[in-house]
């Protein structure tokens, strides 16, 4: 990913804060939309929140350019979240109370959004996570909506792609338990595995940070598994793939979302072959939309967008489609209430495919938000490339 | 299983034991707790990284130049920041704070610099053969880094115990004041203490670096609690402590796996530091130095 | 009369609002055995670190030889012959009583058979020293860490050799003795500057004294005449 003067800038003046006001034409007459994004644009999880940043500022651009929604300019506010609970709940604070935006982005991880999500629920303001697939996000309540797939949805249809192409009885899972988005991963894996009757022979973890995971392959190989779930991200899951095999542990690996990044096959290289992986978004796919996307992107940043860009761009899109069924009154908690009934709403042709809502069960009676209804991807790596699993 | 579970160890043990070096000598003859060793460690990988990517070097010359560059960054840091702490005769836990600070100072420039993603050596760096050792396999760099670790540990030994310099840097480990009134050049003991610390820190993570392919900004803070970790246990600023204190936890973190579950694998590996604590309060090796004024 | 070869004038030693040295003046010249009395506080190590560059917020001057070396650093006063053996003797407890005495070597510089024909002269003058060589100095009884104290200073080369209450701590008999090394290593041509709280032993071998009280000099004058003094014999002679 290249690395803009404005990080550096941003990376000195922390205390500052970030305020980066998206590019939009000011000699449009009406008003513009202000929108909050929190995102982790630096600390480890900046490899998402920079992606999805530009997912946004696409998707922004062109729809500005294209005369905003009913005349009125979207206005992107970003500010970086850092990844940290603490930070992102600073940060939806300010947008809902001091900038009065409309409607939140963000924020990028799972963990922060359990954390900050609550405050936008309270203050009966939309928080549209495009990145959180943990289980239970949308449980705080109803004003919280995500694109991403829940793992939940995902991780099933993975494993049972997996299970019948390696024709596999037994597997062995290895996962950081001491984050949100791993442990919630592993427990979605855990029980399709166990509802498919895959006999689960051994199940190994490690915490954040560790880079030598020997001890646990050693063990996972004297268990002879069929299948290694492994769900966790792709750097990681990488290196786990070329320990695994330098032990000579060569049982075919199935990962979650966290896998789902070039950057799987790219470091690990054979040693990812014959890994599979579910996702929600699918370069190779041909719809219009996806194509659109991917040459605008690359058109814009000269690099390949990712699964994190293309979601933050498809949920700007949702977001203007929404709008554009919305009149805005210009009482702001009124707009903020039209805004979320316009959302559920929605359905669109995206990048990642055709999207809508589907509203999460209610929890002891508390109504809940509301979540992506998307048939994942299955891939396969093979010949150092993401391949669609028939 | 267990064989292959042993190498594991000596492996693991060998790279926490590398990182313990140069941390443990500055504690041992600074008295300071540093807390940007990991920072440093963390720069190592990456100038070798660069010298390998942008200038083609060779890895060895790259790791020697990694060294000078965090040689140079320690005698730096020493120089700029707790030089001027202790001609001010700061309160003990000033120049932990200080180093805490230039942690953050380094980790932010990484980022801006190097970016968040984790990065790594090119394919072929080093050859990435694996040894097959009767049923186990060990790979050519963690065999290196075992190597490393006991040559580095027992130069640093040697250096200490045995040469001229090593005297001085122990007499000024247990009281600058004494050393001074024997002509000790106490301020360039520091500096050098600082260099070689930095040097041994920056070949650590040019090792690591290349071992577990995953070179970020963030790869030196859990090497710094293991590192905590480990002086602990093999004593508090001793070199040999940390060649043993680093096997110690390796072995005690590979065969909790082995033999009972990774769920517990740190609360056992920190629990037996408890428990060393408790019984050997000065570490496994031994004996606390205390400074005198 | 001998030129001086240490001279302080109006020397002062501030601990930040605390004056513990107000403006001495006090001579050592070549061959001298000077002690320097008085009582705990008066300010005698302060004297002493002064003159050997461990004192931050010193004034006045330290002439060495007509040069004054107030405010150069602490290794190039001792290089220039200033030898201090300080309080508590200075004796690196974690190192074995042979690298405690090679620290005094190695501050020579590469010297080869000379250092090696210095160590075992002194070696000859300390045979419980030698006997101790490879043991770790925190082993050794005090009387024993005195020795090294004083073999490591000899080893130093020192043109004048400073020692602070050498007597402190140790049975009357090892204090008998230090005093009789002291009395002997002067009489072999070292000069020295000693302070003391045991006024009464340290003036049977002492030239000259000096008398500190609160940061000042209250008296001075041969050793001799003030072990007669009557102020000197109420206060520090215990009558
Ligand atoms: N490092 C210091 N900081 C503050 N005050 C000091 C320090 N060292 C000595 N003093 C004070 O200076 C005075 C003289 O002390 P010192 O020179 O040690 O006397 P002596 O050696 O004669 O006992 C005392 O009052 C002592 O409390
Ligand atoms: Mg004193």
């Amino acid at each position: 990913m290249p690395s803009f003067p404005a990080r550096t800038f941003r990376t000195w003046r922390p205390l500052l804060g970030a305020l980066l006001i998206s590019t939009h034409a000011l000699s449009q007459a009406a008003a513009p939309i202000t929108i909050g994004a929190a995102e982790a644009l630096t600390g480890p999880a900046a490899q998402y929140g920079v992606p999805i940043r530009q997912g946004f500022d696409l998707a922004v651009a062109e729809i500005n350019a294209a005369g905003g929604v009913q005349g009125h300019p979207l206005q992107l506010l970003v500010e970086d979240e850092q990844g940290k609970k603490d930070q992102a709940i600073n940060v939806f604070k300010k947008f809902i109370f001091r900038d009065r935006v409309l409607m939140l982005f963000g924020p990028t991880l799972s963990n922060s959004m359990f954390a900050a999500g609550p405050i936008a629920n309270a203050a009966h303001v939309v928080a549209f996570g495009t990145s959180n697939t943990a289980t239970g996000i949308t449980d705080i309540g109803p004003w919280i909506f995500r694109n991403s797939p829940m793992e939940q949805d995902v991780a099933p249809v993975t494993l049972a792609h997996a299970a019948s192409h390696y024709q596999a009885h037994k597997v062995a899972f290895i996962y950081g338990n001491d984050d949100a988005f791993t442990r919630s991963a592993y427990d979605v894996f855990r029980m399709a595995a166990g509802k498919s009757g895959l006999a689960v022979v051994d199940t190994e973890t490690y915490a954040k940070g560790d880079v030598d995971f020997k001890a646990q392959l050693t063990k996972i190989k004297g268990s002879a598994p069929d299948l290694v779930i492994c769900p966790c991200l792709a750097e990681e899951g990488a290196n786990i793939l070329l320990q695994a095999r330098s032990l000579g542990l060569r049982a075919p690996f199935v990962g979650g979302n966290g896998f789902n990044s070039p950057r799987l096959f790219e470091i690990a290289r054979e040693a990812a072959e014959g890994t599979v992986v579910g996702s929600p978004w699918f370069d190779g796919a041909a719809t219009p939309a996806n194509r659109k996307f991917q040459d605008a992107f690359r058109a814009r940043y000269q690099t390949p967008p990712n699964q994190f860009a293309a979601q933050a761009y498809d949920a700007m899109q949702i977001v203007a489609e929404a709008l554009r069924h919305t009149t805005l009154s210009g009482r702001l908690e009124e707009d903020r209430q039209a805004v979320r009934d316009a959302l559920a709403q929605v359905h669109i042709e995206g990048a990642t495919g055709h999207f809508e809502f589907k509203r999460a069960l209610p929890v002891k009676d508390q109504p809940g938000g509301w979540d992506a209804a998307q048939k994942p991807f299955i891939y396969l790596v093979k010949g150092g490339r993401f391949t669609l699993l028939p | 299983m267990l064989a292959q579970q042993l190498i594991n160890a000596l492996g693991l043990g060998a790279v926490y034991a590398l990182f313990a070096l140069g941390f443990t000598l500055v504690f041992g003859i600074l008295g300071v707790i540093n807390l940007a060793h990991g920072a440093v460690f963390m720069l190592g990988s990456y100038c070798a990284l660069l010298l390998v990517t942008r200038l083609a070097w060779g890895i060895l010359p790259a790791l020697a130049g990694a060294m000078v560059l965090c040689g140079l960054l320690g005698m730096l840091s020493d120089w700029l920041l707790l030089r001027p702490l202790r001609a001010r005769n700061a309160p003990h836990l000033a120049p932990m704070i200080a180093t805490i600070g230039l942690a953050g100072i380094l980790g932010s420039i990484a980022q801006a610099g190097f970016g968040v993603d984790t990065q790594r050596f090119p394919p072929g760096t080093i050859p990435d053969a694996v040894l097959h050792l009767g049923g186990a396999e060990i790979s050519w760099i963690q065999f290196d880094i075992i190597i490393v670790a006991v040559l580095l540990m027992g130069g640093l030994f040697v250096l200490l115990e045995r040469s001229p310099l090593g005297r001085q840097l122990r007499a000024v480990a247990e009281s600058p004041r004494h050393a001074r009134l024997l002509g000790i050049r106490v301020e360039r003991v520091f500096l050098l203490v600082a260099a070689l610390a930095g040097a041994l820190g920056g070949a650590a993570g040019v090792l690591i670096g290349l071992s577990f392919n995953a070179i970020s900004p963030f790869m030196g803070q859990p090497m710094l609690h293991k590192g905590i970790a480990v002086i602990i246990l093999g004593g508090m600023g001793d070199v040999r402590g940390a060649l043993f204190g680093g096997l110690f936890l390796g072995l005690a973190e590979v065969l909790t796996v082995t033999w009972w579950s990774s769920d517990v694998r740190d609360a056992v590996a920190f629990g037996l530091l408890l428990l060393v604590l408790v019984l050997r309060p000065s570490g496994l090796f031994g004996r606390t130095l205390i400074r005198r004024a | 009369m001998s030129a001086a070869l240490l001279e302080l004038r109006d020397l002062r030693v501030r601990y930040g609002p605390v004056e513990a040295v107000r403006g001495i003046h006090l001579e050592v010249r070549e061959g001298e055995l000077i002690a320097l009395l008085g009582a705990n506080g008066a300010g005698k190590t302060s004297v002493l670190n002064a003159i050997s560059g461990l004192c931050a917020q010193a004034s006045g001057k330290v002439l060495w030889q007509g040069i004054d070396m107030l405010g150069r650093p602490a290794e190039s006063i001792f290089a220039a012959g200033l030898v201090q053996v300080p309080e508590g003797r200075g004796i690196f407890l974690s190192l074995s009583v042979r690298d405690n005495l090679m620290l005094a070597l190695d501050a020579r510089g590469p010297s080869g058979a000379d250092g090696k024909r210095a160590f075992d002269e002194v070696l000859a003058v300390f045979p419980r020293v030698a006997e101790r060589l490879a043991q770790r100095a925190g082993e050794l009884s005090g009387g024993e860490l005195q020795m090294v104290a004083l073999a490591r200073a000899l080893l130093c080369r020192p043109r004048l050799l400073m020692l602070d209450e050498p007597s402190m701590g140790l049975a009357p008999i090892l204090v008998q003795q230090t005093f009789e090394l002291l009395a002997r290593i002067h009489a072999e041509g070292t000069s020295l500057l000693l302070v003391e709280q045991n006024a009464r032993q340290a003036l049977a071998i002492a030239d000259r004294a000096y008398v500190l009280e609160t940061g000042n000099l209250t008296l001075s004058g041969p050793a001799t005449v003030l072990a007669q003094d009557p102020r000197v014999v109420s206060a520090y002679l215990g009558g």
